[in-house]
């Protein structure tokens, strides 16, 4: 045991190990990348090589360094690997921190990254995009690694940011099909709003806190900077709209029905395992902030419960095992929310574990669902299928019926979003920008051969009108 | 004789820092001809290289009547180029060289490194020449039609030297400019990211030429916005994201240009130059955009929030309007051959610069300095005491 601890306590080691989990999944992605653009185009075993061998020795490191990390006597690695610049007083820097919190979250991806690796040779042979996906998971690990590894919110930034691109692409896997670039344009947009409101936070907490390593935001409140009550809810005001943005929690939550347009393992990667449980990540890293903001916490509370309820309704009305699974998941992480309202931490750590193990099981076995139900019902004897009891059953049925629909429309929060971002947004757009006279004028000779002259369609196709008519057309 | 000359038109930090994005405009410049069929490709290139050199000589100007010739040289040069005269061009460059010539003529600035020295130029005169300065600006970014892309090209560079040589150390006397100017950016970038998130509507009807161009035209003119914003603010941090964000943008202008205009779309190459429009992280645009957000929120929390907002527009702007480039550009649908040169300088630049930035911030901030803006960081204080925009007389 001496001797474990000695080896703990071995910073240069623990350094080493770091270095390793950040930057070899990143090299790995690169030497692919650079093959790929030269030219070279390497068998899918080469492909697998690579991307398994980097990704497999940063997940090992990753873990060593997490128990590594449990057997030093405090607790905490605290290290400044390097500085990326400095201009004035302001630095970044990068550098690793790593407690019980992150340990456990390190422990998940080293476990569930190689694994998903392993099933996705398998699972995408022969596709055209196998060296695509492999390059993105290569992505998607660095990113991972950065944000739970980085010592500062900025790290974490930079890890978060490359996760929600990389998750992007993977949505947008088979790009031939329309839907799926739409799909994966809106999760785009999604990601970027909740990409803006944590960079507003990180750059309020250097404001107001000075510093933005996690060293100094734990400190918050205790032996470190005092942050008064206004300040701390606008910070945690902006985590949680990261959070909602990451963990697809209601409004945004209709989202990750959307995701899983990319390939299973990608879901299971980002939607049932890693990245869903960021955001719940994030707001238990800055809970010392959070303390501070009962208001924030009750947003927390709020944002979290709707989801669960809503989520989880609208999960058992859908047809497509990856589309109950997903919202199923996004309940859970609505769960985990109201846990780190609540202050339960500890709890919400271990659902967040327990969570991510079993919905990488549930996604990676979603293509053979009807397999295993007719295999598992075999091995109980076989029998005809008896209807459970259900809950929902001592509800009167006009309020079943309403929520059934309720569900099924997913409780109209992509109409809410719509209403009160996208068509503001939009008709601002149109607004300043109004076609020029040129323009208007060749776009309304291709409307009239394709609509009738003044017709809505052909006004709206050159402009004239906003996207979505005021008055329908059989009112009028 | 030599020193005499030396004392004119002389490089410095700033100007090396911005040479090299002369460079990328320059080409972007050319290609355009090329493609519109104005020139053959030896010509477009003689004619962009001289642009380039007139514009790179009003970069080392330390004068403002240096600047005012090299000025009309260039707009001489441009509508020489394309055998007319623009409007918006000659009221744009008009703002620019009036406000050179009052300074040349109406002051007693021997160089611009005096400008910033009390007592060198009075208070209405300054007012007047920083309101020109901001019409200039506010001309030369806000997105061109399609059709004057070419002229264009090289208006904007111009506006911004203009901007870093005159205005800032102007300002520096002018507590009230480093509040206003960035704001009159911040309208412009909105504007110009509005007008992208339209681009793809305005421009679907179309053959894809026209509707890569509108995406060009409007990014643009997002990304320079924030350049003048950060050079407008005043502070250190956000004038070295500035001169680092105009990098990020002619990089990622090129890139963009390079990827899209071509016959079969090189998709993984199309979607990096969006990350570097957007300063995804490893990119040039991370570092600029991360500096010029800390200074900003050190100077004004609201302009911080201001162009936050704007990137996020930006961003999903551009994507959306690439999505629509690939759904009705109507691409080849066979593999794409190795990307090009101009596709692979400047991911592999954004990259250097994006993963090893400190040599280049080291060069930014020399450059911010060169142009005689306000040194320290504003501080979390918020505001600055008006004291602190003194500069005693040498």
């Amino acid at each position: 045991m001496d001797v474990l601890q000695a080896v703990a306590s071995y910073e240069p080691l623990l350094s080493l190990l770091a270095m390793l989990t950040l930057l070899l999944p990143a090299a790995g992605s690169l030497v692919l990348l650079v093959l790929s653009i030269s030219g070279v185009h390497p068998s899918e075993r080469w492909i697998a090589v690579v991307s398994s061998t980097s990704i497999i020795v940063a997940a090992l490191s990753a873990v060593l360094l997490a128990a590594l990390t449990m057997l030093h006597p405090l607790h905490e690695f605290d290290e400044v690997l390097w500085t990326m610049y400095q201009v004035g007083e302001y630095h970044l820097d990068v550098s690793v921190y790593v407690d019980p919190l992150s340990a456990m979250l390190i422990a998940l991806g080293g476990c569930v990254i190689p694994v998903l690796g392993r099933y996705s040779g398998r699972y995408l042979h022969k596709e055209p995009g196998f060296l695509r996906f492999f390059v993105l998971v290569g992505v998607a690990a660095t990113g991972f690694f950065w944000f739970v590894l980085g010592g500062s919110i900025d790290m974490a930034f930079f890890g978060w940011e490359l996760l929600g691109l990389s998750s992007v692409l993977l949505v947008a896997f088979f790009w031939d099909r329309p839907e799926t670039v739409v799909a994966s344009a809106r999760i785009f947009v999604t990601y970027r709003v909740a990409d803006i409101a944590l960079l507003m936070g990180v750059v309020l907490l250097h404001h107001d806190v000075g510093d933005s390593s996690w060293r100094t935001v734990l400190a918050v409140g205790d032996s470190g900077p005092h942050l008064g009550q206004a300040a701390a809810t606008v910070l945690g005001l902006a985590f949680l709209m990261a959070a909602i943005g990451k963990s697809a929690q209601a409004p945004v939550s209709a989202y990750i029905l959307r995701a899983m347009e990319g390939p299973t393992p990608s879901s299971a990667l980002f939607y049932g395992t890693l990245s869903i449980h960021c955001g719940v990540y994030l707001l238990l890293r800055v809970w010392p902030l959070l303390e501070d903001a009962p208001i924030a916490r009750g947003a927390v509370i709020a944002v979290g419960a709707i989801t669960a309820i809503t989520s989880s309704l609208s999960s058992r009305v859908r047809a497509d095992a990856k589309g109950a699974l997903a919202l199923a998941t996004s309940a859970q992480a609505g769960l985990m929310l109201v846990e780190t309202g609540l202050g339960w931490t500890d709890l919400a750590m271990w659902h967040l574990l327990a969570h991510g193990l079993l919905r990488l099981g549930q996604f990676l076995r979603a293509p053979s669902w009807l397999q295993d139900a007719q295999l598992r019902r075999r091995a109980l004897g076989g029998g005809t299928y008896r209807p459970e009891f259900h809950f929902e059953k001592l509800l009167p049925a006009g309020l079943r019926a309403w929520i059934h629909a309720a569900a099924l429309a997913r409780f109209g929060f992509d109409g809410i979003v719509e209403r009160l971002f996208v068509r503001p947004l939009s008709e601002l757009a149109h607004l300043v920008s109004r076609p020029r006279p040129r323009i208007r004028q060749a776009g309304a000779k291709i409307s009239a051969s394709i609509y009738p002259p003044g017709s809505e369609e052909a006004e709206r196709e050159i402009g004239l009108r906003t996207s979505m008519p005021s008055v329908p057309r059989s009112a009028r | 004789m030599i020193d005499d000359v030396f004392s004119l038109v002389w490089p410095d930090w700033f100007a090396w820092m911005v040479a090299p994005i002369l460079v990328f405009e320059a080409s972007r410049s050319a290609r355009i001809q090329i493609r519109t069929g104005k020139r053959t490709a030896r010509n477009a290139y003689a004619v962009s290289a001289l642009e380039g050199f007139l514009v790179f000589t009003c970069l080392m100007a330390r004068t403002p009547l240096v600047f005012l010739v090299t000025s009309i040289l260039h707009f001489t040069m441009t509508a020489y180029r394309e055998g007319t005269v623009w409007r918006r061009g000659i009221v744009s460059t008009l703002s620019l060289m009036s406000s050179s010539a009052i300074l040349a003529f109406g002051t007693r600035a021997s160089g611009f490194e005096t400008l910033a020295l009390t007592g060198v130029v009075d208070e209405s005169t300054r007012s007047i020449v920083l309101l020109l300065l901001v019409v200039g600006c506010v001309l030369s970014l806000l997105p061109v039609k399609v059709e004057d892309e070419a002229k264009g090209a090289q208006v904007a560079p111009i506006a911004l030297v203009a901007f870093a040589r005159m205005a800032v150390p102007l300002a520096a006397n002018e507590p009230r400019a480093t509040l206003i100017v960035p704001l009159v950016a911040v309208g412009v970038s909105l504007i110009s990211a509005l007008w992208l998130l339209t681009a793809g509507m305005r421009a679907n009807h179309f053959e894809r030429e026209s509707l890569v161009s509108e995406l060009l035209v409007c990014e643009r003119g997002v990304l320079f916005s924030f350049v003048w914003m950060g050079l407008a603010s005043g502070d250190q941090q956000a004038g070295v994201g500035a001169v680092l964000e105009w990098w990020a943008g002619a990089l990622a202008l090129v890139a963009l240009e390079s990827a899209l205009r071509v016959k079969v779309l090189p998709k993984p190459m199309a979607f990096f130059a969006v990350a570097m429009a957007i300063g995804l992280p490893g990119t040039v645009g991370f570092v600029a955009e991360d500096l010029l957000a800390h200074g900003l929120l050190e100077l004004r929390p609201l302009l911080a929030a201001g162009f936050v907002a704007v990137g996020a527009i930006n961003a999903a702007a551009l994507f959306l309007a690439i999505v629509n480039v690939i759904a009705d550009g109507g691409y080849d649908p066979r593999p794409a051959p190795p990307p090009t040169l101009g596709m692979i300088l400047p991911a592999m630049l954004s990259l250097l610069v994006g993963l090893a930035p400190r040599p280049f911030v080291t060069g930014a901030s020399l450059a911010h300095e060169a142009t005689g803006g306000v040194q320290e960081s504003a501080g979390p204080s918020h505001h600055r005491s008006p004291d602190a925009y003194d500069i005693p007389p040498p």
